[in-house]
């Protein structure tokens, strides 16, 4: 286990000792005695600390004495515990319980700490006795321990004394009790603990948290029995009571809890304290509670019933989706809201079912909803009726269908969506269709499926639908889409024309550089010329595309690029690119007010992960220009920076 | 026990809740939230109710908890007061932030952590973001003084201290978050339920990312003059840990090198583990398995009901690996195919696009089943509101550190080990137990 480090530095003690080397063939012994070695040394403090610890991990009967004399070193007292604490032999308690006697102040509350660590009950009369000392960090060490040592003689040692503490070591007594009681428990002595327990409880003016303790172990301990204190504790006035109860019923696994905290709801409790039980409720999941919460639903303020529809939620019982669905009318937009998003959630063929049937209400607004739903749970048995529902004669159905279709519709309602496509007018249905198709597009496994079904539908797409199967072609990607779409660039009709120039501007792969090139080259109009110039330069930036692709799109491109934008653009793909030879296109940059920024970050980019001896006098120049155009900046000095380390580099 | 010459919260720290209230809706102006009865009047006791707002206060906040903290003040039911640091730089950072914040002067200062909880009876909650060897302690002296606690990551630097985290917990009905935010974020929610749910299918292979290496060095600095006690009070720094001389490279962010400081890959452990465990099935996986294997740039972690866990440890943190792009990121094998999401991820990895298809309703469904939002630091509030679990609660986070801390000893022993994670104890292994505490210098014992 011995680092290196520490070997090397206890090599060096013990040569200097005169003692024997080598810890590589060691036997845990040996390195055993070495360390003790260096203790008994004059080493230095450090490596004294480091042998303690060492002897932490591979300590035996041996080392004890020796770190024992050093609890009571004020430099070396906290590592000599570090060195005991962990080594089980009976010796290391005897040799704490003797340094009681021998250490002050913050040493003693150490070693009263590692006793507590190491539970030695043993100690649990010395340590009674420091529960009245003048030193705090002593008197709150001893009142941990001896909770962490758990008898009943340390609690009655705590309880003793808790009523002559000061205020300042109180909680320190309260978290010793709470420690014992804990302890008491584990050892199936539930009566002692439960005494503890209602012992604090019945002081005056506790502490929130300590009352909280003191009511949750009086609770949890009696198991079934410490229900009417749970009820006790939730019907009481007192807020912060009320709240550490209902904590607890979150723990409490006796099944009448829920049924007490339903009949506490229903009864005569203030607004923050329905919904605290509304929370708890939900999360204990038990559907006893839903008449409560459907009544609270009824007769609450707006977030009690906000509070009730989570809950009913969180339940998850599907006969409340009656319910949410009369809600779906509430006057109140936000109840409406979350009864509509908690109907989405709510699991069960039942909802589906009855969300399928309510698709053909004669309440417009419902069926709406129930359209949408039908989406949203993805109810593959709704499809259908949503589908038909896509040609149905009202606007408003037609539209809700083809979103709905939109959050399931796969591979398999293609050929319909398609067809239904083509013979729509309204704008806004082919936008939601488009969105629709892109999504199926974009989530299936066989793109060139989807290219060849788009394609086929294109030649039989008027005017106002081209655009739009061009953009999911876009989607698709893929040499076939690339082909068809750039076949398109060339139709008469512009807004198809102006389509295609757009879908191959927002290309995402590789196979559209060469297309984009020559359009950037070869197009007229100044815009599409633009656009053009703008995709073939976005491919600079794919880290898919190999490093020297991308390089090379910049050159070509540097050429055509007249605006600031693009130089800007450019210089972003070249610091991301980070190749030397690209600073040519980088310097003349530099000189330009509008690029000189990003220009600036891109040579110092470069220069960061440049290699020695790579093109030199092209950095050098570069690096040179930077300080030259922005001096006194960080740029500069960073420029400045990196010459220094370019000294002699050829 | 020192006392703080910060004047400041002596004014502050003598308000009671109502006047601290008034003067926040008085001089800020711009405070739209309703006036509210303070607790004490209401004979709450320091109780949160559901319709009340949250009283917060800070320990250490640093980079990453200045981070939380913006994130925190956000919230509109959360009024932060006070923050306690043994760094005066960042004691007055953090109530510049505050102050600007909500347009007055009283962000309170304390240096003393053990005087900050003791006076500070107005404070429901506390963030807790100091270095690692400080996490647990704090922890559990704040929940003693009865706040509930959000604090960073790795939540404790031992097992038992992590243990002793639960049971505060426990003993007193708090609140605690550990900050594994990315147990409330969709992407990685959307991974963990499709495993937890069986969409993958019973999962056989679960992976985290633990490629950051942490505190190995035992060595000490050169000892410097120690600064003003006011400005760092360096012997509180180091807390319950072993003393050393002061140097400056230790408070500026070295300290994550250093053993006695911070854990090893128990560190990146504390990011990513626990997001790996809450896609399977705890019920049955001691005792856990530590596969050693110098050669293999994975460590292989085998619990009981036949789950595998790869340890993700060779290359980069920051960069991509084998299993997912970016860092943090977590991944859930089962026979119907395979989910994973690191940070940076637009939406989760899958192994069919179909899976993702299901991604709105896996994540509503989650949200309304457990009534979590995607928001970690709301789920503590929300829980320090209604006394529920948090979806990061001492049990989460205690698992987690014991396996990523169990990993740790594997490294440093470097054999296989066996553990019992019931216990949090390693199976017929003295020496490995030895290492599952570290003694806390006085008068830092717990």
């Amino acid at each position: 286990m011995l680092t290196s480090k520490i070997k090397f530095v206890m090599t060096v003690v013990l040569l200097f000792c005169g003692l024997e080397l080598s810890f590589g063939q060691d036997t845990l012994k040996e390195q055993e005695a070495k360390l003790i070695a260096v203790l008994k040394s004059a080493a230095e403090q450090y490596e004294k600390a480091e042998a303690c610890r060492e002897l932490a991990h591979i300590g035996s009967q041996d080392s004890i004495p020796v770190l024992a004399a050093l609890l009571t070193d004020e430099k070396l007292s906290h590592m000599a515990r570090y060195g005991l604490e962990t080594n089980p032999s009976p010796a290391v308690d005897e040799a704490l319980r003797d340094a009681l006697g021998k250490v002050k102040g913050r040493l003693l509350a150490g070693v009263i700490g590692s006793i507590g660590v190491r539970r030695d009950a043993k100690a649990t009369e010395a340590l009674i006795k420091f529960l009245t000392d003048s030193d705090v960090d002593v008197v709150q060490a001893a009142a941990r321990s001896l909770g962490k040592i758990g008898t009943v003689d340390a609690a009655k040692g705590l309880e003793g004394a808790l009523a002559g503490a000061s205020a300042a070591n109180k909680l320190a007594f309260y978290e010793g009790l709470f420690r014992c009681a804990e302890a008491l428990t584990n050892k199936g002595r539930d009566k002692n603990a439960i005494a503890i327990y209602d012992s604090i409880r019945s002081m005056p003016q506790l502490p929130h948290q300590v009352l909280t303790g003191a009511w949750r172990g009086s609770i949890l301990t009696r198991g079934k029995k410490g229900l009417p204190l749970l009820i006790e504790a939730i019907s009481s006035d007192n807020f912060g009571l009320a709240q550490a109860a209902a904590r607890i019923a979150v723990e409490m696994k006796v099944s009448k809890v829920s049924k007490a905290l339903a009949d506490e709801l229903l009864g005569k409790v203030s607004s923050d304290k329905q919904i605290l039980l509304a929370q708890i409720l939900g999360k204990r999941g038990d559907p006893v509670a839903l008449p409560a919460l459907t009544s609270l639903l009824k007769t609450g303020d707006k977030a009690g019933r906000l509070a009730a529809i989570k809950a009913m939620t969180e339940i998850g019982d599907t006969s409340v989706a009656s319910t949410f669905i009369e809600l779906l009318k509430d006057p109140d937009s936000d109840i409406a809201q979350e009864a509509f998003s908690c109907l989405a959630a709510l699991p069960g063929a039942d909802v589906d079912s009855t969300v399928v049937k309510m698709m053909e209400s004669q309440d417009q607004d419902i069926r709406l909803k129930m359209i949408d739903l039908a989406g949203q749970r993805r109810i593959a048995k709704a499809m259908p009726a949503i589908l038909k529902d896509m040609a149905d004669k009202d606007a408003a159905v037609r539209l809700a269908a083809i979103k709905s279709c939109g959050e399931s519709a796969g591979m398999a309602e293609l050929p319909v969506l398609l067809e239904t496509l083509l013979k729509a007018s309204d704008p806004g249905e082919i936008a939601a269709f488009e969105k629709v198709l892109g999504s199926v597009c974009s989530l299936a496994n066989d793109r060139e499926a989807c290219t060849r079904q788009v394609v086929g539908s294109l030649s039989k797409a008027g005017p106002a639908v081209k655009p739009v199967l061009l953009r999911v072609l876009g989607v698709c990607g893929g040499p076939g889409a690339l082909q068809t779409v750039k076949a398109a660039v060339t139709d008469a009709d512009q807004s198809i024309h102006s389509a295609a120039i757009s879908v191959l501007g927002a290309w995402k792969t590789a196979e559209a550089i060469p297309v984009l090139l020559d359009l950037a080259k070869s197009l007229s109009n100044a815009n599409e010329k633009l656009l053009s110039l703008r995709g073939y330069l976005g491919m600079a930036i794919r880290r898919e595309i190999p490093v020297q692709d991308r390089l090379a799109i910049c050159q070509q491109a540097s050429a055509m690029i007249q605006r600031d934008e693009e130089k800007r653009m450019m210089l972003g793909a070249l610091g991301s690119i980070a190749r030397a030879e690209s600073l040519a296109l980088i310097i003349p940059c530099l000189d330009n007010q509008g690029t000189r920024g990003e220009a600036i970050s891109t040579v110092l980019a470069i220069a960061e992960k440049r290699e020695r001896g790579q093109q030199v006098a092209l950095a050098r120049e570069a690096l040179q220009k930077v300080v030259a155009v922005a001096p006194n900046t960080d740029g500069a000095k960073r420029a400045q920076g990196f010459l220094k380390k370019m000294e002699g580099e050829k | 026990m020192s006392i703080s010459n910060d004047k400041k919260h002596v004014v502050v720290g003598s308000l009671n809740r109502r006047q601290f209230l008034k003067g926040a809706l008085t001089a800020g102006g711009a405070v739209t939230v309703p006036w509210i009865i303070p607790a004490s009047v209401l004979g709450r006791g320091g109780a949160v109710a559901p319709s009340e707002r949250i009283i917060l206060g800070g320990i250490g906040l640093g980079g990453r908890g200045t981070s939380d903290l913006n994130w925190m003040i956000a919230e509109p039911d959360v009024q932060f007061v006070a923050i306690c640091d043994v760094r005066k730089n960042r004691r007055e950072a953090v109530k510049s932030i505050v102050d600007n914040k909500y347009g007055n002067n009283d962000c309170a200062m304390y240096r003393d952590i053990r005087q900050f909880l003791t006076e500070r009876t107005d404070i429901d909650a506390v963030l807790i973001a100091t270095g690692d060897r400080w996490h647990a302690l704090a922890s559990i002296m704040a929940m003693k003084a009865g706040k509930d606690v959000y604090c960073e990551k790795p939540s404790c630097f031992t097992m038992t201290q992590g243990q002793m985290v639960v049971e505060t917990a426990r003993r007193y009905g708090r609140v605690y978050q550990t900050g594994t935010q990315r147990l409330s974020e969709a992407n990685h929610v959307f991974a963990i339920e499709m495993a937890k749910t069986g969409r993958l299918g019973k999962i056989h292979t679960i992976y985290a990312d633990i490629r950051y290496r942490g505190g190995a060095r035992f060595d000490w600095l050169p000892a410097e003059p120690e600064p003003p006690k006011d400005e760092t009070d360096w012997d509180t720094w180091l807390g319950p840990c072993p003393w050393r001389p002061y140097n400056k490279v230790y408070v500026n962010h070295g300290w994550y090198n250093f053993y006695d400081f911070a854990t090893d890959v128990a560190m990146w452990g504390a990011h990513t583990i626990a997001q790996a465990l809450a896609g399977v099935d705890m019920s049955n996986v001691s005792p856990v398995e530590f596969e050693y294997d110098a050669n293999n740039s994975n460590m292989v972690v085998r619990f009981a009901d036949g789950v595998k866990m790869i340890m993700v440890r060779g290359g980069d943190c920051w960069k991509d690996c084998e299993y997912w792009h970016g860092s943090c990121g977590e991944r859930f094998d089962g026979p119907e195919g395979w989910a994973a999401a690191a940070d940076g991820y637009s939406k989760p990895d899958v192994s069919s696009p179909a899976l993702y298809a299901e991604y709105k309703k896996v994540v509503g469904d989650y949200m309304a089943r457990t009534q979590r939002p995607m928001n970690h630091v709301r789920n503590f509030f929300d829980c320090v509101k209604s006394r529920r679990l948090t979806v990061a609660d001492p049990e989460v986070m205690r698992n987690s550190m014991c396996i990523s801390l169990a990993a740790d000893t594997c490294n440093q022993l470097k054999r296989n080990l066996k553990f019992d994670l019931v216990k949090a104890e390693f199976i017929g292994d003295p020496e490995a137990n030895s290492l599952r505490s570290r003694a806390m210098r006085e008068p830092w014992c717990i």
